[in-house]
């Protein structure tokens, strides 16, 4: 059926469960074949980085700092050959670059400062499972507080570092968050970031692993979606500076199912989760 | 086809490079200022302003990145061309290994520079040479006009079919990169149709041929990879004497692998490498008024290294003087590494000795040269192999 | 597990340098796929019917079909949706401990659906089926030993086989009819509906002595009645019993999937065909529990006549309360969702991570599994919202 087309054929090597499964799928089907992407060496490049691959479109995968200036260099490549008539435009290709927290957040942040600040022409997806996953479950800078990784095994102590605001701060056209639990916002976000065509666009998809995160492979979907539901995880976009956030239509749910659900938080105590729902509780929109 | 001569302008090293990478018609250029280098940058922002150079300029907040957006770029279609120093070649080491190891041709004008620390920003050519096993093709200029012509033969020889490595022009800090020479500029269409045009017929990002480009294999292709690489390099050297030929017959310059000065006689030859290889010329002249054999090989490339030629050059001689502006620590210097081992199965070989001489800059003179080579072939007994030279405190 | 072929490029088949295409890429290179079928530990299994109704009622009672007849009023054909797997409504409406309304789904809604309510109408009601009709065809004799609800439920699916049954009293046990004062008059009318199918029901107890009259013998009580050695030991083909060993059946659907699992049994041998192929088709849920209704399926086993059922009101009920049993079925009925109905939503082919699930070209509300690529992760399973998907252990070796 046409609803169902995607360009990632089966036969892939993400664990059972993984959510970069779907997520491929969905980014491929709104950005279609016609498209160029650059990979960072993280779990969600793996069908670019393997062999055999699943993958039809063409793909770059130059180590894990570089996916944020691999996308400015084939974007600025494109422009020039484009000027120079030697590439004939086949319509519009759309350039995206896809890594994981680690290669985001951290070893990647001055390549993806220096991307946004010139604001080069691309869609960047972040996926987030945070922890440094591919290399075993160790803590990222967009680890939460309290989570047990095998680098935190008491909890970390520091926050998560809010990476959809620093992006906005470096005033590119778009930023999102986005949730697999909600797939036609996902596909509507990547939609509107495909047709800005211009600027650097930026969406931060939040990825439930879980093997690092200790839920059962099915429960994916329905952890993805209780944290939107419990408040977690806002859904919002930042378009030229004005925030737009999504509103719940039913109530919000105890974040105690959220954190419940995870054996990375089976040694929060009851306390510092009520603490966490007072903090949520102030979000909610008085009625 | 008689020889084509273009304008002659005054020029530093560092515009020369830029007017080479002009004349090659680069298409994406990453860059990030450092001392020396930064001037390259800045001419080359100049000509795209001007509308004199059709590319794109990307100012990348660093070396890492430049090296990247390079790849990229190649990687699409697009010919490019980035420079760097010291501090910053050494952010973009695992960068060179990555291009080379996806034969992406493109060009890096390294502008040789003492690496920290200490801090020098004056030359030695350490900086370069510890990316020699990154699989990139390394030529090594004497002056600003050969620094020009090396970058269009770069680009000849790097989009070779038979070879596809990424190449670096080296020049020394300040020596050439800021010192005024008159430089022959060759006409644009000339150079133009000496370079071509960058059509790539193995990686290329395009939707209609999808192809992964970077990917894991271990231990069951990656011996097969790099035997691609070595492949590549043996060709390099036949491609580069062809280049250069071809850049002689058609400009009137060109000197391919290596530049012998007076060896065919010399008793002792003295192996230099970049703008000391002219101070050494003037102390091999001064050498043989005072009756000494003294004869000259300049490495021009590096890499892949001339080993036939140096074996060529040196064999009938008593000794060979390897002045090494660089040192490797615990070793000795590198092109006495490589110099030896290219020397060392002859049956009867010459004597090879090692100076180290001009680290972070330190000035060398014709007549310490011609002191050193006194002193080594003396015969006085306690001559090490390796050597340094004009160190205060161990004269 | 075991795998026989690995994944990734096979070294015996490995590129030589000149083959290899240059720059770090593998454009060209034959791209076999990977399947990553061998990870799976279980399996799922797209299943129509498979509401999670039905997989915990042990008499795989179509709970949803059942309540999609009410729905529409066609109250004629739900009772003949019930009577094909289960004989005993009112029992069950009595007896049962409803593990159905324990997995409803509706029950994450509003509470579950009450199954009871079902049941109540459906005996209230007092509809009969009309006995199966085989002209021509001799009905042979099949020997039950017991007149529990697992022999005389064996003997309802024989009835509807084709066979005839010969219920004889167990030794030294009470008849179901008897275990439970309470609810005589219930299971009075059930066991009368029962013999109408063509079952004999003789009050004398078994002794050893006359298996050759029959083609086979069932020994549904746990004690090895006819097996006393005073009477002679019993050694002939055709002998069937209940696993040693097996534990005692729970609850009265475990007690009548029981019987009809054994009904199968023998009808499959009877006929020659292979034990394991057939109830293995017909089995349905995560556990494993026959379906009479898929063992019928293909029509093999079906009589020459369908089964009508004859409308009666039972003497219990007066019409009013009647209209009330009615109207409280169908409400019951008008809440249920559904389930085990696939609605061609497609979450399950969105969100399956290895898109291993396609809608088949043929039917549209079909899902097909690839599985050479499924990995059996279960999220097909925990997304749907009809319970389409069942999963079942893997077992044997791997392609």
């Amino acid at each position: 059926m046409e609803k169902d087309k995607t360009f990632i054929r089966p036969g892939n090597f993400f664990c059972p469960g993984c959510p970069a499964g779907i997520i491929w799928k969905l980014i491929l089907k709104v950005l279609g074949p016609n498209c160029i992407a650059s990979i960072g060496s993280t779990c969600v490049g793996m069908p670019a980085i393997l062999y055999p691959s699943p993958l039809d479109i063409p793909t770059l995968h130059v180590g894990m700092p570089g996916p944020a200036a691999a996308l400015s260099g084939i974007s600025a490549a494109l422009e020039i050959l484009a000027e120079k008539g030697k590439r004939p435009a086949r319509g519009n290709i759309n350039v995206f670059a896809i890594a994981g927290d680690g290669g985001t957040a951290d070893i990647g942040m001055a390549a993806l400062s220096g991307a946004a600040e010139r604001n080069d022409n691309g869609i960047y997806f972040c996926f987030d499972n945070e922890a440094y996953m591919n290399t075993g479950i160790q803590r990222s800078s967009l680890t939460p507080r309290k989570s047990w990784t095998t680098t935190t095994p008491v909890g970390k102590f520091q926050t998560k570092k809010d990476l959809p605001t620093i992006m906005a701060a470096h005033r590119i056209p778009y930023v999102a968050t986005a949730s697999l639990g909600f797939p036609n916002d996902f596909i509507a976000k990547i939609k509107k970031a495909r047709d800005l065509k211009k600027g650097f666009r930026y969406i931060h998809i939040l990825a439930p692993c879980p093997i690092g995160w200790g839920f059962p492979s099915e429960k994916t979907v329905e952890v993805s979606r209780l944290a939107v539901e419990t408040g977690v995880w806002p859904l919002y976009e930042i378009e030229s500076g004005v925030m737009r956030q999504a509103q719940r239509k039913t109530a919000r749910k105890p974040v105690s199912q959220y954190f419940r659900i995870q054996k990375r938080f089976a040694h929060l105590t009851d306390d510092e989760i009520d603490a966490v729902e007072a903090v949520l509780r102030k979000t909610e929109t008085p009625e | 086809m008689g020889v084509k001569h273009g304008d002659k302008k005054m020029l530093t090293g560092n515009y020369a490079v830029a007017y080479g990478a002009r004349l090659a018609q680069v298409e994406v250029v990453p860059a990030y200022p450092i001392t020396p280098q930064t001037q390259i940058m800045e001419k080359l922002v100049e000509f795209i302003e001007k509308g004199e150079l059709k590319a794109r300029f990307v100012p990348v907040e660093s070396e890492h990145s430049a090296m990247t957006v390079a790849i990229a770029a190649q990687a699409t279609g697009a010919r490019s061309f980035t420079a760097s120093s010291s501090q910053g070649l050494a952010y973009m080491h695992e960068n060179l290994f990555v291009a080379s190891g996806l034969r992406l041709p493109l060009v890096l004008a390294v502008v040789n520079r003492g690496l920290a620390m200490p801090i020098s920003i004056h030359p030695d050519q350490t900086d370069s040479l510890a990316e020699r096993d990154s699989g990139c093709i390394q030529f090594y200029a004497a002056d600003a006009q050969e620094a020009l012509d090396l970058i269009l033969q770069a680009y000849r020889v790097a989009e070779d079919q038979d070879v596809l490595l990424p190449v670096m022009v080296c020049l020394e800090g300040f020596l050439i990169s800021h010192f005024t020479e008159i430089v022959e500029v060759p006409d644009q269409a000339e150079a133009k149709d000496f370079v071509g045009d960058y059509t790539s017929r193995h990686v290329i990002l395009d939707p209609q041929r999808p192809m992964h480009i970077g990917i894991l294999v271990n231990e069951h292709y990656y011996t097969e990879y790099r035997f691609q690489q070595k492949q590549a390099m043996d060709s390099a050297k036949k491609v580069i004497k062809k280049v250069a030929e071809e850049y002689r017959a058609r400009f009137g310059r060109g000197h391919g692998l290596v530049e012998s000065y007076k060896t065919e006689d010399a008793q002792i030859v003295i192996v230099t490498m970049g703008a000391l290889s002219g101070v050494a010329k003037l102390a091999v002249d001064r050498l043989r008024e005072d009756g000494i054999k003294a004869g000259l090989v300049r490495l021009v490339a590096f890499r892949p290294f001339p080993k036939d030629e140096i074996i060529g050059c040196c064999r009938a001689a008593d000794t060979v003087v390897v002045l090494d502006r660089n040192v490797s620590l615990g070793s000795s210097g590198i092109i006495y590494l490589e110099v030896s081992s290219s020397l060392c199965n002859l049956s009867s070989g010459p004597r090879i000795y090692d100076v180290i001489l001009g680290l972070g800059g330190r000035d060398i003179g014709q007549e310490d040269i011609e002191e050193l080579v006194k002193k080594l072939t003396g015969r006085v007994p306690d001559v090490q192999d390796v050597s340094w030279a004009k160190v205060r405190g161990a004269m | 597990m075991r795998k026989k072929a690995a994944l990734g490029p096979d070294p015996r088949k490995a590129f030589t340098y000149q083959e290899l295409p240059i720059g770090s890429t593998i454009t060209g290179l034959e791209r076999d796929l990977a399947r990553t079928g061998t990870w799976r530990f279980y399996r799922p299994v797209f299943a129509p019917g498979s509401a999670p109704c039905r997989q915990s009622c042990a008499a795989r009672v179509d709970i949803a079909a059942v309540m999609a007849k009410l729905k529409k009023k066609r109250f004629e054909e739900a009772c003949l949706d019930f009577m094909l797997e289960n004989p005993f409504p009112g029992t069950c409406a009595r007896l049962c401990n409803r593990p159905c309304e324990n997995a409803c789904n509706r029950e994450k809604v509003d509470g579950p659906i009450s199954v009871r309510a079902m049941e109540e109408f459906i005996f209230s009601a007092g509809f009969r089926l009309r006995p199966v009709v085989y002209p021509g065809r001799e009905r042979r004799k099949i020997a039950i030993v017991g007149a529990g609800i697992i022999g005389l439920s064996s003997a309802y699916f024989l009835a509807r086989l084709g066979y005839r049954p010969i219920v004889f009293r167990g030794d030294g046990l009470e008849s179901a009819s008897g275990r439970d004062r309470r609810y005589d008059g219930v299971m009075a009318e059930e066991i009368d509906a029962i013999v109408e199918q063509g079952v004999v029901i003789w009050q004398d107890r078994w002794t050893g002595n006359k298996t050759e009259e029959f083609e086979a013998v069932y020994l549904s009580v746990s004690q090895t009645a006819g097996r006393d050695p005073d009477r002679g030991a019993i050694s002939r083909e055709g002998i069937f019993e209940r696993t040693k060993g097996a534990p005692d059946c729970q609850g009265v659907d475990q007690a009548i999937e029981e019987g009809k699992r054994m009904a199968v049994t023998i009808d499959a041998h009877l006929r020659g065909k292979g034990n394991a192929s057939e109830t293995r088709r017909s089995d349905i849920g995560e556990k494993g529990g026959i379906s009479s209704d898929l063992y019928q399926a293909d029509g093999s086993n079906r009589g020459d006549f369908e089964v009508k059922v004859t409308g009666g009101v039972s003497q219990k009920a007066d019409d009013e309360e009647l209209q009330k049993l009615r109207q409280r079925a169908v409400e019951e009925a008008m809440r249920c969702l559904n389930c085990g109905a696939c609605t061609g939503c497609g979450q399950c082919i969105l969100y399956c991570p290895e898109g291993a699930l396609s809608r088949s070209s043929v039917a549209s509300r079909t899902i097909i599994v690839d599985y050479a690529f499924c990995k059996g992760c279960g999220i097909c399973r925990n997304e749907c919202p009809k319970s389409m998907f069942v999963f079942k252990k893997e077992e044997g070796e791997w392609e």
